[in-house]
């Protein structure tokens, strides 16, 4: 019997393994993906709470609304029909036909719930209109706009271009062709209209994979893997802002295929917006930052509800790779490298640090995607309404 | 009540059931906690709980000296390992050499475990013969396990239906088969004869005088609060 | 003398325990009336802390029963009542007639195991009854949720399998005491063969854990141990190969979001719903439960999680844990090798039941079809779950026996030596 006892209680023992397994897994998965679960637009709750709740606003950086609601309680975009186009694959459409979109990923703020206990009794009390918060993101509408118009003038019909700022990670601007008008419900989509290409279209990066190369030192596949796990390759991107497709480097170490992943083909898929991130390691010292879409959300009644902080998302390379990694980019107005599929760069101006990349899968010429980087962010000025930029403030 | 208050009211509501959950597991545990302590003080003024009656050694080996005293719980196994509810630390004796039960009405049952042997009263017991003719040892039986001779003695009230073996015999000329080494028998008055036993009153009683009745249990110690 | 167990600071933190869930649930259905204005709501707000007060006060005084697991018992199986009663009302009635013939259920297992010898005639006698009420829904029953494992008799619908485990907790637990070893083995292996042909995966997965982790704890084999996991191993492999529903139920379990219309639906709106309950659930009586599919029985853990919230759900869990522990102690009390098994057998039925269906619900392993025992709609499920605490309960009440017996002995003695 004191045997039998003593297996009883290694069973027990294993049983309570279990559920504390149940428990860590439970939490763990909840508070990692519950956001992202919650944020389906199959989730008939946030269609519920439609009902009885006003949806907030959407604004750019500079206040431009993007989406509000007219008084008969119906979503309405930005008063402007190219700047509903250019935007539409971040903002959304009403009948959710984008997916992943901020009025459906944000919609935990956008229809209220987030809202405190104490704000409901006092709505209760007041008897006001339930409203959601008013969600304002890093975007720059006019930047938008300026990139589908290059686009646009170029002959591009399939393409996808992100703009970042390269201190803070905030996105700056975030485009997708083709595209279409929110407000036109009847309009036929153009075939992949749906989708952000910018955060859900994975290309070979070709030479915009040079820096991940460089940073490699001598090359072995498993240098060059390591080196590209380190910009973030084959990560699992869970940003609290955004859903990106994960990019790929091939595994299998295969020593007869190293020239071509080296060069960014094979297997090397990666999306514009993981490319531009690539970019903002390369001007900011190997610090990748964390992508931000949101730069604040405020309570119906104006109060600040959450205002994101800049965040180092991984050290992509050590400082002393830094003249290495830099030499992949040429000095010709923006400092960048194009491929014959897309356009990377960087501007090195503190002032204007901004990062971009511009993809185009038309498959014309390959120097339209460095065209249109440049003609969108020649004299651009972007207000720093989040963080300051005044080399004043930062003590300079 | 209005849809609007009702969902003011859940949701205030939601962290004093998250707190009730929460007082609830805690309430809980501390049950648990508290039983187990509450069992662990009974036990100390129980020694013998879960126990029928004990084995005296009459002989043994270094390990296990005469006069020694294993106490037997209802069931168990019998074996030369630590682990076993019974260790019989002696030459002859397997890892795990037999299983016993106790049993009310007909006494410890012995069941040899597989390709071993012991000796009950001077007969031998095999896990063969075990199938056939099931054996059992009662108070003042004697059990030969290898090089050891154990005689068991029952907790009074858990013997009252078994006649005691011993009553009409004289230990001394009990011809216990002791099972030796090398297997062969031999008879006990070739074994040097029980000195003492040590009873667990302490009071030290010679072969020829082992009570003839079941043994009374230890002392048990008054609880805290003074109740058992 | 006092029995031992049944002292004044046990009955202290009974009222302690039984005085908070009934103030839970009182709370609870009164909140749910106020949106209703139900008279049925206000009568439970009443009547399901008075059950709980009388299920832990006053059942004692019939029979010999372990406070701690009935006030236990008692909180799940009226938070399924809860749960249902928000959900659909109708089912949470049943329930509570259910809940009525569990208490009876409990209470005749638990004197079984205090009266009957459970010899050999006897347990061969219950491994054929049970193999033929498993061979009954070949025969004569009705296919759910894609396996056969329904009878309807009078208008009653019943789960054998649901009964059969206590069987083979008794069947196993005397064989193995009784070092009888092809008697447990053939009986195991016959009842695990006819849930796979009625295709009732998820509690043939049940009896084989049970099965195997009961030998190990009698036998101490690690050969047997690590065989049958081997096998098991090898048979979900084969499983996997064989049936197409089984590559389903693996495929969704690995991504249920790439097939959301067909498969994946059910595990796509039990996540969100666990997401969108959050740390402090959305509310009781608000968000949308009963868009979860069979939210009654499978899924009433997300729902749950959804009213509640992650911390309640994470209280829930630790009750079972509670339970099972309580369940272990008590077989490791056992004086007898078979009262030790059958406690442990009955244990483990309950704490693994409940991992493997709370596992499946949050995508930790995959989706099995067994209920959550005391929570999940169903007489099948209540009634076994209940049966399974009282052969706890009559293996805790001779353990409670037998030392007050050691007791007055001990003083007896003591008296008379005095």
């Amino acid at each position: 019997m004191k045997k039998q006892r003593f297996r009883f209680k290694i069973l027990a023992l294993v049983v309570f393994g279990l559920f504390a397994l149940l428990a860590f897994y439970g939490g763990y998965s909840v508070l990692t993906y519950g956001d992202r679960w919650f944020a389906s637009s199959h989730n008939g709750r946030v269609r519920q709470q439609k009902q009885t709740v006003a949806a907030g606003s959407i604004l750019d950086r500079d206040g431009t609304v993007l989406a509000s609601n007219a008084a008969d309680g119906t979503r309405v975009y930005a008063e402007n029909p190219a700047v509903r186009r250019a935007m539409v694959h971040v903002v959304g459409d009403r009948d959710g036909r984008v997916s992943n979109s901020v009025e459906s990923f944000h919609a935990s703020y956008l229809y209220g719930f987030r809202t405190s206990l104490w704000e409901r009794v006092r709505l209760l009390l007041s008897g006001g209109e339930r409203v959601g918060d008013t969600v304002r993101l890093t975007l720059s509408a006019d930047l938008c706009t300026r990139l589908t118009s290059a686009f646009e003038r170029h002959g591009v019909r399939t393409g996808a271009a992100v703009v970042m700022d390269w201190q803070t990670g905030e996105i700056l601007a975030m485009v997708s062709l083709p595209s279409f008008d929110p407000m036109d419900a009847e309009a036929e989509l153009p075939a992949g209209a749906r989708y952000n290409r910018a955060t859900q279209t994975l290309l070979n990066p070709g030479a915009a994979f040079a820096p991940v190369a460089a940073a490699c030192g001598p090359l072995t596949p498993e240098a060059l893997q390591a080196a590209a796990e380190a910009f973030g390759y084959n990560d699992n991107f869970l940003f609290s802002d955004l859903v990106v497709e994960n990019s790929v480097y091939p595994t299998d170490r295969d020593a007869g295929m190293l020239a071509q992943r080296a060069a960014g083909t094979d297997g090397v898929r990666a999306t514009p917006l993981h490319l531009c991130m690539t970019a903002c390691a390369a001007a900011n010292g190997g610090q990748m930052m964390t992508p931000r879409l949101i730069l604040s959300v405020a309570a119906p009644d104006g109060k600040t509800r959450h205002t994101p902080l800049p965040t180092v998302y991984r050290t992509a390379f050590r400082a002393e790779q830094m003249d290495t990694v830099r030499a992949c980019f040429t000095e010709d107005g923006l400092t960048g490298i194009a491929s014959d599929t897309c356009y990377l760069g960087y501007l090195p101006d503190i002032g204007r640090p901004w990062a971009v990349c511009v993809a185009v899968w038309d498959g014309t010429d390959a120097r339209i995607p460095a065209a249109v980087a440049e003609e969108a962010l020649a004299q651009q000025n972007i207000n720093s309404a989040g963080g300051s930029r005044n080399s004043a403030d930062r003590g300079e | 009540m209005s849809a609007e208050v009702y969902e003011v009211l859940a949701l205030a509501l939601r962290y004093w059931f998250a707190a009730l959950g929460v007082l609830i597991v805690w309430r809980a545990f501390a049950w648990l906690r508290r039983d187990r302590a509450a069992k662990h003080r009974m036990l100390r003024t129980l020694p013998d709980a879960g126990m029928i009656g004990e084995l005296v050694v009459e002989a043994g080996s270094r390990d296990l000296q005469e006069g020694m005293v294993l106490a037997v719980p209802w069931e168990g196994v019998l074996g030369s390992v630590r682990t076993c509810d019974l260790c019989v630390p002696v030459g002859g004796v397997a890892r795990e050499h037999l299983r016993f039960s106790f049993d009310e009405k007909t006494g410890l049952r012995i069941i040899p475990c597989y390709r071993q042997m012991c000796g009950v009263n001077g007969k031998a017991v095999t896990w063969r013969s075990v199938r056939r003719h099931p054996e059992a040892l009662t108070h003042g039986s004697v059990l030969t396990v290898g090089d050891a001779q154990l005689r068991l003695r029952v907790f009074l009230g858990l013997a009252e239906g078994m006649r005691p073996r011993f009553a009409e015999e004289r230990p001394e000329e009990t011809q216990a088969m002791h099972i030796g080494a090398d297997g062969a028998p031999v008879r006990s008055g070739d074994l040097p004869q029980t000195k003492h036993v040590s009873g667990l009153d302490g009071v030290q009683y010679g072969a020829e005088a082992l009570p003839e009745q079941p043994v009374r249990r230890r002392r048990s110690r008054r609880g805290e609060e003074g109740e058992p | 003398m006092k029995k031992p167990g049944a002292s004044s600071a046990e009955r202290r933190a009974g009222k302690r325990l039984s005085g908070v869930v009934m103030l839970f649930y009182a709370s609870a259905f009164l909140l749910l009336a106020l949106r209703d204005n139900a008279w049925q709501g206000y009568a439970l707000a009443v009547g399901v802390p008075a059950m709980i007060w009388l299920g832990t006060n006053l059942l004692p005084h019939f029979f010999p029963a372990d406070r701690l697991l009935l006030t236990l018992t008692n909180f799940l199986c009226a938070l399924g009542i809860l749960v249902l009663y928000r959900t659909q009302p109708e089912l949470a009635y049943a329930q509570v007639i259910f809940y009525g013939i569990g208490i009876g259920a409990m209470a005749l297992c638990t004197w079984a195991v205090r009266l009957l010898p459970f010899g050999r005639r006897m347990v061969t006698l219950l491994a054929l009854v049970s193999l033929f009420l498993l061979v009954l829904p070949l025969v004569a029953g009705t296919e759910k949720y894609g396996a056969k494992n329904w009878i309807y008799i009078g208008g009653v619908s019943f789960q054998p399998s649901e009964l059969v485990k206590l069987s083979l907790l008794v069947v196993l637990a005397s064989g193995l005491a009784a070092r009888r070893f092809w008697s447990w083995l053939i009986f195991a292996l016959a009842c695990l063969g006819l849930l796979m042909l009625q295709k009732d995966l998820g509690t043939a997965l049940l009896y084989y854990a049970v099965t195997l982790l009961l030998a190990y704890a009698a036998t101490g084999s690690w050969t047997l141990l690590l065989g049958g996991l081997g096998g098991s191993a090898g048979a979900a492999w084969l499983g996997y190969r064989m049936f197409s529903h089984v590559k389903r139920r693996v495929a969704v379990w690995q991504n249920p979001w790439a097939d959301y219309e067909n498969a994946g639906y059910q595990m796509v709106q039990a996540l969100m719903a666990l997401a969108s309950g959050g740390l402090f659930g959305m509310g009781l009586g608000l968000g949308t439960p009963k868009a979860i599919p069979v939210f009654e029985t499978d899924f009433i853990f997300s729902v749950i999680c959804e009213q509640f919230g992650l911390i309640f759900g994470l209280c829930v869990l630790l009750i079972y844990v509670a339970l099972v522990w309580r369940g272990a102690t008590v077989a490791m009390a056992a004086r007898r090798s078979f009262h030790g098994l059958l406690a442990m057998g009955a244990t483990l039925m309950i704490g693994l039941q409940t991992f493997v269906i709370i596992g499946g619900v949050i995508k930790l392993i995959p989706l099995t079809g067994v209920t959550l025992p005391f929570i999940s709609s169903g007489g099948s499920s209540m009634i076994s779950g209940m049966c399974l605490t009282g052969l706890i309960q009559g293996v805790a009440s001779r353990n409670e026996d037998a030392l007050a017996e050691d007791a007055d002995l001990a003083y007896m003695q003591g008296e008379v030596r005095e």
